[in-house]
Parts: C-alpha cells; structure tokens; sequence
C-alpha cells in the first residue's frame, strides 16, 4: 500500500459523519487490543503453554497479544510479561495461599501481517523464564517457548451493517518448541518453557462500540494433542475461554479497559486403571479480572499495559495456580 | 482411591506483598543449594492404601513428610498380596505426574528395596502446587502391575 492511500484510509478511518463510528470503532479497538495482551497473561497459566509451573500454563498461545486497525498492514512487537504465583487450587477446588510461588518471565516478540483487506496473520515468539523456590532449593531457568502462528478473519468490521456489531474469526496453532516440563535440564524444571503438545484454537469475537465506550466478547475452543512422555501417554478434553472487556478512548487517544475472563476445561482423559478407578478430577479452571491501558505513542508506536488477577476464592478455580501479572508491549506499526 | 486418601495442606494465606514479589525478580537469580528434605522419617499410620490396576496387589503409601508437600519428598510403598503377605523382588519404576497438566518431572526418585514387601522412594520431586500421581509400574518375573497414589501437594 502506498503512504497516499494508507493516508486516504486512515482519513477514511478518521473522518466525519458515519466515518464517526469508524473512528470510535478504531479507538476502541486500541483499548480491546490491550484487553487482548491481557488475555495472554491470563491464558498462560491456564492453557498451560508454558507447562503450568509457568505458567503451567496457557493460553498464551489462543491469539498474538496484538492486532492490526484497518488501515495498518505491519505490525512488530515486543512484550515483557511477570507472573507471580501466590497460591493455587486443588483437585476440589479449594484455594490455599504460598508465599513461595514461581515467579515467571516472559518476553514475546510478535509480527502481524495484513495479507489481505479482512485477514491478519500474526506470529509470537516467546522465551520463558521461571524462578521457582522449595525447601532448600532455588532455581531459575528459561528456555524457547512455543510459537504460536495466528489469524484473525474480519467477518464484520465496525459499521459494515449500521450498529450491527463487528464479528471476527480466530485461529490459532502453538508448535512446541519450547521443553515440557519432563524434558527440562534443570532438577526443579526452571528450563521448561513449553507444553509439549500441538495446541489449536478456534474462536470468535464480537465488538460493539457506543460513541467512546467499547465492549467486546471473544470465545474460544482449544484443543492439545496427545502427548507421550516417561509418565504415559495422555490425551486432553477441550477447553473453553471467555473473555468479556469494556472500555473507554478518551479524546487524548488514550484508552482503558477493564476485564473479565474465565477458563474451563475437561482436563485429561484417564490413562490408568488407577485413574480411571478413581475420583481424581483433572478438570481445569480459573476465574481472571483486570485492567488494560494503552497509550499511543505517536502514529507509528503505542504503548500498552497490563494487570491481571487470578481470583483467589475457593470454588472459582480448579487445578491452577493463581497468579497476578504484569504485562507492557511496545508495538510499532506500518 | 477415595476421596478421602487425598492429602491436602491448606495453609490458608495469601501473601500481602504479592506486587512486591514482582519487584524482587533482580534477585531471582540467586539460587541456593543444599539438600531441601529432612530426615526421611515415615509415620506409622499409613496415608492411603489403594489396589494395584490389575488387582494383583495391595499398596499401603506412607510419606515423608505426611503429607507431601512442594518440594523433594520421599515415599514409602508397602507392599502386599491379596491375601496380605509381603511382597520382596519387585523392580519399580516410579515417574512424578501431574495428570491435570499433562506432564511429569525431569528428575526420576530413587527406589530402595527395605525388605519386608517395604520400597523407599526418594528423590521425590513435586515441585508445582497441584495434583500430583506417582505413576508406578510394578514389575515381577511373571508381568507387571501399576499403581498410581495420587496427591494434591500444597
């Protein structure tokens, strides 16, 4: 695309009457990007992308943490991410608090690309680091994560149908890359970084935007392959993600967010009779809440920020860590 | 294994400076050593007793510490027949598994045969908070057996 007509469609994004709600749509798809670098926070832990003691973890891997506006077609990143665990939920559901949790790292560069007017293609490269603590013992390590490819299928953009809202596919695919945890080099597996497992996701967002406020839902299904490790082979049910977010764009373009997020999955099919035999319920679950921020930069760059909070009430999670995290990403885009 | 064979520790408290943690990550890389288990002592009273898969036989699980907890724990299996007589010469192999997680340990315990159907299993690493199989594979000249005692380590 040439500078004259990515000019013509910004101003096109930009402009007046009905091009209003383009503008607020494009604000508030700033301000939903943020949410959606939150949900990478969020996911890590749960879709167990970088093996669950990292973030055991997620879905970091769902979506790229990042997303093109209409009238982009590059985009480069870079984001820095902490968790600490400060407790977790067991088999039953109950939450016991550590003062001992891993704290997690994680550095992700991401590129997206806008192959085609309505479709994103996006790629995340991350590398996980882990300091974990026991009686006696501490340990860091980090190592590759899983890279995770991404598309995002623009159905609906905002104004396509009057105040229908914009609708958008998702898809995604993590490779592992990264070590599972029983492939790990290091005796409290700090070097894990990864899941061991293909994960694919498929979803769907849904936008709507009032003048300056925003909301927006995204829904997705995710699926790990089979693996075979020292313990066994193991399978996994599906796991399903919510994310609901609402947000404001102030006038200085400046946008926030506040947001919501559950995970729920079946957990892994029984291997053993013993398993199989008992009551052990590998379900997975946790309840998220948080805030987002995003602050450009200038035309070129923006800044955006994170902070999530796993619950910690009993009942709301299930086999998971909670963890509170930090997240910022430095995006630069063309 | 029935509910009540779990093991569970609720220490019951969130930390108050959990943003502070954030900040200290200039000092994770501070590693220390040593050994993290103490003296490998197992209580009389067993923690759970469970059948083997096949139902060849009966394992009654002891832990050191009882219950298990985050870090390198040592296991004590003993180990019987159907009709209760001590069972010697078995080579096992046991693996750390989180079943709800999908993966197990790097670190494999150490199995020590005491003698009187009674195997020690140290070098036990549950490293993570969460639900925890010891996935054991029971071998004798005839075939093998599994047996898999689970936790939930706190």
């Amino acid at each position: 695309m040439s500078a004259d007509e990515r000019r013509a469609r910004r101003a096109g994004a930009s402009g007046g009457g009905p091009r209003n709600r383009t503008l607020v749509g494009c604000w508030a798809r700033n301000a939903s990007l943020a949410a959606l670098v939150a949900l990478a926070a969020l996911a890590a832990p749960l879709g167990s992308r970088v093996a669950q003691a990292q973030a055991c973890c997620a879905a970091a891997g769902v979506v790229l943490p990042a997303r093109l506006r209409v009238y982009e077609d590059f985009g480069l990143g870079v984001q820095a991410r902490e968790s600490q665990a400060f407790g977790s939920f067991a088999s039953d559901g109950s939450f016991a608090g550590t003062s001992s949790g891993d704290l997690v790292t994680q550095q992700n560069l991401f590129a997206l690309w806008r192959t085609v007017p309505r479709l994103q293609v996006g790629l995340l490269v991350p590398y996980v680091e882990t300091w974990r603590r026991i009686p006696g013992r501490s340990e860091w390590g980090g190592f590759l994560g899983d890279i995770t490819g991404s598309a995002r299928v623009e159905i609906l953009r905002p104004g396509d149908l009057g105040r229908f809202p914009a609708i958008t596919l998702l898809g995604g695919l993590a490779v592992p890359t990264g070590r599972a945890p029983d492939e790990a080099r290091k005796p409290l597996g700090t070097d894990a970084s990864g899941t061991g497992s293909y994960e694919g996701t498929i979803g769907v967002e849904v936008e709507q935007t009032w003048t300056r406020w925003f909301a927006s839902l995204d829904l997705w299904i995710a699926k790990r392959s089979a693996r075979v490790a020292p313990g066994g082979r193991q399978s996994f049910d599906l796991r399903f993600t919510a994310l609901a977010a609402v947000g404001y764009a102030f006038a200085s373009q400046v946008g926030v967010a506040a947001f919501a997020s559950v995970v729920r999955g079946g957990g892994a099919a029984a291997v053993t009779a013993s398993d199989a035999g008992a009551d052990i319920d590998t379900r997975v679950a946790i309840a998220s809440g948080g805030i987002a921020g995003l602050v450009p930069i200038d035309e070129a760059w923006r800044l955006q920020g994170t902070l999530a909070l796993d619950l910690p009430f009993s009942g709301w999670g299930r086999n998971q860590p909670a963890t509170v995290g930090l997240g910022t990403s430095l995006v630069r885009v063309w | 294994m029935n509910e009540s064979a779990r093991v569970r520790e609720r220490k019951g408290r969130v930390p108050s400076l959990v943003l502070g943690a954030l900040a200290s990550l200039g000092l994770a890389g501070c590693g220390g050593d040593g050994q993290p288990s103490g003296p490998v002592v197992f209580p009389a009273e067993a923690l759970m007793s469970l059948a083997s898969d096949a139902g060849r036989f009966v394992v009654t699980v002891r832990t050191s510490p009882q219950p298990p907890v985050r870090g390198v724990d040592a296991v004590q299996l003993q180990i019987d027949d159907s009709v209760g007589t001590p069972v010697d010469g078995l080579s096992i192999e046991a693996v750390p598994w989180m079943p709800a997680h999908g993966h197990g340990t790097s670190t494999r315990p150490k199995v020590e045969p005491q003698g009187g159907g009674i195997y020690e299993l140290t070098n036990v690493s549950l490293y993570m908070a969460g639900l925890w199989e010891l996935r054991s594979t029971l071998r004798f000249a005839e075939g093998a057996d599994t047996v898999a005692p689970a936790f939930d380590v706190r």
